[in-house]
């Protein structure tokens, strides 16, 4: 099933009812009244549009079922999460009287199956929670069938585990349109490019990935694949790649921020990290101007919540030692009624706008 | 299936372990020529069970004390490893210089060292390093009973002092022990909920043809508890040292 069509589904079965809500408030108020035929025929034709959509593409058509379409998300999420500790604790418990042939075939059939139930319930559903479910599974027991055999037969650890988790992740991903796996895949890829060029430089991979500033370039060229790469399928995936790239690079100029003594930059340690708290606000409040400009809301999302962070780390650098301490939270309370009044502002302005 | 996704899927997963069972297979073929007895007091053992006593693999974990600072890794062992040493340990650019450098992958010597060892410590201390292991192993050969193995050094720079290298880990820090042998390790002990009032295991090594150490045999430490012993002999003979070929 197409995702953009899915997408499009939903948000005319949404408009539906948002319009039916709003015809039965005019009529309320005496502003508008249907004639009595033409009424119900185009109530006739929207239930009939409803059901269609409904049976093709599994729509939520009212509040009840989009609220009960969170809760499936919540228990799918703590499911899979279960499962694969219940895979992990069982292999655990029978591990250590296994053969190595025997424990090689397990870890080898346990993934490898949960591929197979992936594509099993696929076909038998329109919204994928079983498929989803599953593939958090399969890739929990990628994950962990690369770590126990590597232990195994003793072999040291390399960042081509991350590469392959990546594109086990990534494959699955855009096979059914699995946000979460992409986030997975895209996070071991972050891990696993910068490790391999770490470990062809001839410098300890762990370690090097263990460096924020390292992180940086993946981070953003992740939230850049988007701008260049268009998601004509997947159109739910640019949202996750642009969040996953902006809070893994936020989370790193966070850290430089207040270990500048790691950076690779040739200046002293504090101007490292003013360079990073300063550049970490000026970035974040980019990432909104930019997320506003082009109605990217995840941007908008990501780019406020790390801008309040750095602005109040500021503060506290600032002030903390310098202040008493109700006169500190007195002034981060102003700072917040400031910043609510700034984006009450921005949030007229983009209603105006889109009148 | 209809999508190329799940077939890539499986068949990362089925050729990733084929290359890890045969790289790990036949790395782990054990080279006799070299064998060394060490005691739970370098290999303490490590319970891989999620769940205390559950039926996991064990593992040792190879513990070893780091040299006294310059002894070993002074600053031309750190130049041959690839560290830039050129800037002073006084100079006040000093320690932005070090930090900025990653630490790098080479070979430690480690050999069995009474002196200065507490009761319950390690008596593995690292000898020698340097990035090239067929040199070391010239300088050292295995019939001396030391052991060349790959570790991660790192540099840093404290002041006044000279610049300090480090062993930051060895990169294989636990031996999995072979289920024929799990057992052994897993019998009641005289340990105590404190530690092991002795230490009540041997284990016999040997390395692999990738250079690692692999467990070839597990015994109860001789009554005198922490001696070092060639295989095949459980006198108490100090010292690391070769053992016939089984």
């Amino acid at each position: 099933m197409d995702e953009r069509d899915r997408k499009a589904a939903q948000a005319r079965a949404r408009r539906v009812g948002e319009f039916r809500a709003e015809l039965d408030a005019l009529a309320g108020e005496g502003v508008l009244e249907l004639p009595a035929e033409e009424g119900a025929r185009v109530r006739a034709h929207h239930d009939r549009l409803l059901a269609e959509l409904q049976e093709r593409f599994d729509v939520d058509v009212s509040e009840a079922q989009r609220r009960f379409s969170w809760g499936m998300r919540i228990v799918a999420t703590l499911g899979s999460a279960a499962l694969a500790a219940a895979v992990y604790l069982f292999f655990d418990r029978i591990w250590g009287s296994l053969a190595t042939a025997a424990q090689v075939g397990l870890l080898t059939a346990a993934p490898v199956a949960a591929v197979a139930a992936m594509e099993w319930t696929s076909r038998r559903e329109r919204t994928y929670w079983f498929t989803g479910l599953f593939g958090a599974l399969a890739f929990a027991c990628a994950v962990v069938d690369l770590n126990v055999l590597g232990m195994t037969f003793d072999l040291q650890s390399t960042p081509l585990a991350f590469v392959v988790w990546a594109a086990f992740a990534l494959s699955l991903a855009y096979a059914y349109g699995l946000r979460s796996l992409l986030a997975a895949g895209l996070v071991c890829a972050g891990i696993g490019a910068p490790g391999l060029v770490a470990k062809l430089s001839g410098v300890d991979w762990q370690s090097a990935t263990q460096r924020a500033e390292l992180w940086l370039l993946p981070a953003a060229a992740t939230f850049a694949w988007p701008f260049v790469v268009r998601h004509r399928a997947h159109v739910h995936f640019p949202a996750v790649y642009r969040l996953t790239g902006a809070v893994a690079a936020f989370a790193a100029v966070f850290l430089l921020a207040h270990w500048g003594r790691d950076s690779f930059l040739p200046f002293g340690r504090e101007t490292v990290e003013a360079l990073y708290a300063y550049g970490g606000l000026v970035a974040a409040a980019g990432v909104v101007a930019l997320g506003v400009r082009r109605d990217l809301r995840e941007s908008v999302y990501a780019g406020t919540g790390f801008f309040a962070v750095f602005l109040y780390d500021r503060m506290f650098d600032w002030w903390w030692d310098r202040m008493p301490r109700y006169l500190f939270f007195l002034v981060v309370g102003a700072v917040a009624v400031a910043l609510l009044l700034l984006l009450t502002r921005l949030r007229l302005r983009a209603v105006r706008g889109a009148r | 299936m209809r999508r190329i996704g799940p077939w890539l899927a499986a068949a990362l997963v089925v050729l990733a372990n084929g290359w890890i069972a045969v790289v790990g297979t036949l790395g782990g073929l054990v080279n006799h020529e070299v064998v060394a007895v060490l005691t739970e007091r370098e290999l303490p053992v490590v319970d891989r069970s999620a769940t205390p006593g559950g039926g996991g693999a064990l593992a040792l974990q190879l513990r070893f004390r780091e040299p006294p600072a310059g002894s070993v890794l002074d600053r031309a062992t750190l130049e041959r490893l690839g560290f830039d040493c050129g800037v002073p340990a006084a100079d006040p650019r000093a320690e932005r210089h070090y930090a900025r450098q990653l630490p790098r992958p080479g070979y430690a010597v480690l050999a069995i060292e009474e002196a200065g060892a507490q009761p319950e410590e390690s008596r593995l201390v690292v000898v020698d390093a340097g990035p090239d292991a067929d040199a070391l192993l010239r300088r050292h050969p295995p019939v001396s009973g030391h052991l060349v193995l790959p570790a991660i050094f790192a540099v840093s720079a404290n002041g006044e002092e000279d610049v300090v290298g480090r062993v930051l880990r060895l990169a294989r820090r636990e031996l999995h022990v072979p289920a024929r042998l799990a057992s052994r390790l897993r019998a009641p002990s005289d340990r105590d909920v404190s530690g092991p009032a002795r230490p009540r295991h041997d284990v016999v090594l040997g390395f692999g043809r990738d250079g690692g150490l692999r467990i070839l045999d597990v015994r109860p430490s001789a009554p005198a508890g922490d001696t070092m012993t060639p295989a095949g002999d459980p006198g108490p003979e100090p010292g690391c040292a070769p053992a016939p070929d089984p």
